[in-house]
């Protein structure tokens, strides 16, 4: 059983953003950026673990709840799909322009208990982001764990994301092994045309001292937890981040609650067992 | 020590010169926690007021900071809240319920700022019940209507008189300026309420739990407008809904009431809602009431005071509710799988 910890404190006002600055915007797909911040004098505006969330906005326009996709020494990063009002303002944003930042928020992957297993991660389309922020964790602390699977689906060859280091990157690492799929074919992709859930499967993967940690939409996390269970992963090694909507962050506002757990307080790292103990929704 | 009625205008005025006071008053026909003013009527007789106290603490709508964009630059100004204020009159169930808003502003490892300073700033002043509503049902929850646990003072109606006791240290010290106004005199015993709704709710919370996938919350949230009427008069609801007013290159970003049945509550971008029916956001309405609430913090959101009853236009009943899933417990419908719940668009 892993044990998901906790470490979340504020000492100001927990609603007020501090005013940040972007100082770097990367195309990923046609409608995914990635947003480098950092504060106005320089600093990263949070320390943050793997997992945890930070809320991201433009003053006029709103501010909405992300997963911080990586962090450096003085500065985080956002990836953002552009689906809604804040997100299509955010994605006009270019180097320079100033932002609001918030956080970090809620619980984060639980590295330190996964050290000495095997890992798979799994994604789909957006969903690699929140990812790829234990996959980097576990890359940078190589010897700590085992045999690395990543296994990641988009729509179509152009809505994959990262596209560098899945295969340019990731590929050459050590004992890492990277499984794209896509759902749709097209003349420019000669790998897998499958949903996650059934390629995750075909590739029979060693499952003993394995840790699967999940994210995708609705769909993909239903059929790849069950398909995860087909091949006797048992929910206490699943690792999943859930979504809700949010507004204050910090369990007040009372939006993100899946009965009596606040997403943003409680989450949004559950194991497969926890999300199963839940009353849905 | 007792507070003659006739000398209650005149210490509301003493007060008034210090602090906003807060008194029941009549406005616009509905009765309310409003600034006591000179010569206005407070309507201490009624056992309750149509909207609770919970404006005074966190406001329908509060600024949380205003912005200003010079070309790229953007500064933010906090605001602060200072002004002193007594809630005068405040019913036992409101006194429980500015408990459960303080257990959610104040703990649980963020503190809500804007809250914390209205609170420090706030004096309570709880006025026993002497006439409950046919809607009120305080006692099911084990809240005693003559006693209002958390206020700072408490007055008992004596019939021509309020007796006065402190019951914290911000109590006593407060009463150093009452004491022109007050005469010696004895507290008169407890008269014996008689409340029409008396229900046994130790088994509410693992009812509902069991009834989750009951076909009664179907039935039930039939006739639910998804208005938000409940959770705007609750004492407890404490929902919020943040969003920002922008007058050109000025703005500012505020919280307001917001209420879990609304449709739009919980939707997300791309149009994902995890309660897309009226079914699934009245039940969450109610299990957050009386079980989701008691997992994370151990006592019931519901405090009984019966305003979502009176006002709810579809006669939507929570005391009918708790009721309800008994009788289906006692019936062994928890059992019965030929009535699990089924959804329906809306």
């Amino acid at each position: 059983m892993i044990a998901i910890s906790h470490d979340c404190s504020c000492e100001t006002n927990p609603l007020i953003p501090q005013v940040c600055k972007v100082i770097a915007v990367t195309q990923e797909t046609s409608d995914v950026k990635s947003f480098r911040v950092q504060t106005l004098d320089g600093r990263i505006p949070f320390s943050f673990v793997p997992g945890q969330l930070g809320m991201f906005g433009v003053v006029n326009h709103g501010e909405c709840m992300f997963c911080v996709s990586m962090g450096g020494e003085d500065w985080i990063e956002f990836t953002v799909k552009k689906v809604g009002t804040v997100t299509e303002r955010i994605h006009q944003l270019h180097p320079g322009a100033q932002v609001t930042v918030r956080g970090p928020y809620g619980n984060f992957w639980p590295a330190d208990a996964c050290k000495g297993r095997n890992m798979i991660f799994i994604a789909g389309g957006i969903g690699l982001p929140p990812v790829r922020t234990f996959l980097l964790h576990t890359l940078a602390n190589r010897s700590d764990y085992g045999r690395i699977d990543l296994v990641y689906s988009a729509s179509t060859k152009k809505d994959l994301v990262f596209k560098e280091q899945l295969f340019d990157l990731w590929p050459n690492e050590p004992n890492m092994h990277v499984h794209v799929s896509v759902y749709r074919a097209s003349d420019d992709w000669d790998g897998p045309v499958e949903f996650t859930a059934p390629y995750l499967e075909s590739l029979g993967l060693d499952i003993t001292n394995t840790t699967a940690v999940l994210c995708g939409g609705p769909s993909l996390y239903r059929t790849c937890s069950k398909a995860l269970a087909n091949m006797g992963v048992s929910d206490n090694d699943i690792l999943t981040t859930l979504e809700m909507r949010m507004k204050c962050g910090i369990g007040k506002c009372g939006r993100c609650n899946v009965g009596s757990k606040y997403i943003c307080l409680d989450g949004p790292v559950f194991t497969q067992a926890e999300v199963n103990a839940m009353l849905k929704d | 020590m007792i507070l003659k009625k006739e000398r209650l205008n005149d210490l509301l005025e003493a007060l008034a010169s210090k602090a906003t006071v807060y008194v029941p008053r009549e406005l616009d026909g509905q009765t309310r926690f409003a600034p006591f003013a000179k010569g206005s009527a407070v309507e201490l007789g009624k056992a309750k007021t149509v909207f609770s106290p919970k404006e005074t603490l966190f406001p329908q709508t509060e600024t949380l900071y205003t912005y200003a964009q010079l070309g790229e630059d953007i500064t933010l100004c906090e605001t602060v809240n200072t002004t002193n204020q007594v809630l005068f009159g405040v019913r036992s169930c409101d006194t429980y319920s500015i408990e459960r808003l303080d257990e959610v502003f104040l703990t649980r490892t963020f503190i809500d700022t804007l809250y914390l300073e209205r609170r420090n700033n706030t004096l309570i002043v709880a006025l026993g019940c002497t006439e409950p509503d046919r809607s009120c049902f305080c006692t099911s929850f084990g809240i005693d209507p003559a006693a209002g646990t958390g206020a700072d003072i408490q007055l008992t109606d004596t019939g021509d008189g309020y007796f006065v006791e402190a019951l914290t240290g911000r109590g006593t010290e407060a009463l150093q300026a009452w004491s022109p106004f007050l005469t010696e005199g004895q507290k008169t015993a407890a008269r014996e309420l008689t409340f029409s709704l008396a229900l046994d709710t130790s088994n509410v919370k693992d009812s509902l739990e069991q009834l989750f996938e009951h076909a009664y919350w179907n039935d039930l949230s039939m006739k639910c407008l998804g208005c938000g009427t409940c959770a705007f008069v609750c004492p407890t609801c404490h929902c919020f809904d943040m969003s920002q007013n922008n007058k050109g290159n000025t703005g500012y970003r505020f919280r307001t009431w917001d209420s879990c049945t609304f449709s739009d509550y919980s939707m997300m971008a791309g149009f994902h809602n995890p309660r897309p029916t009226k079914m699934r956001r009245l039940r969450n309405r109610f299990m957050h009431k009386l079980s989701f609430f008691s997992d994370r913090y151990g006592s019931s959101l519901c405090c009984g005071c019966g305003r979502c009853i009176e006002l709810c236009p579809a006669g939507i009943d929570i005391s009918r509710v708790i009721e309800d899933t008994s009788s289906l417990m006692g019936a062994g419908a928890e059992q019965q799988g030929s009535t699990a719940v089924k959804e329906v668009a809306s």
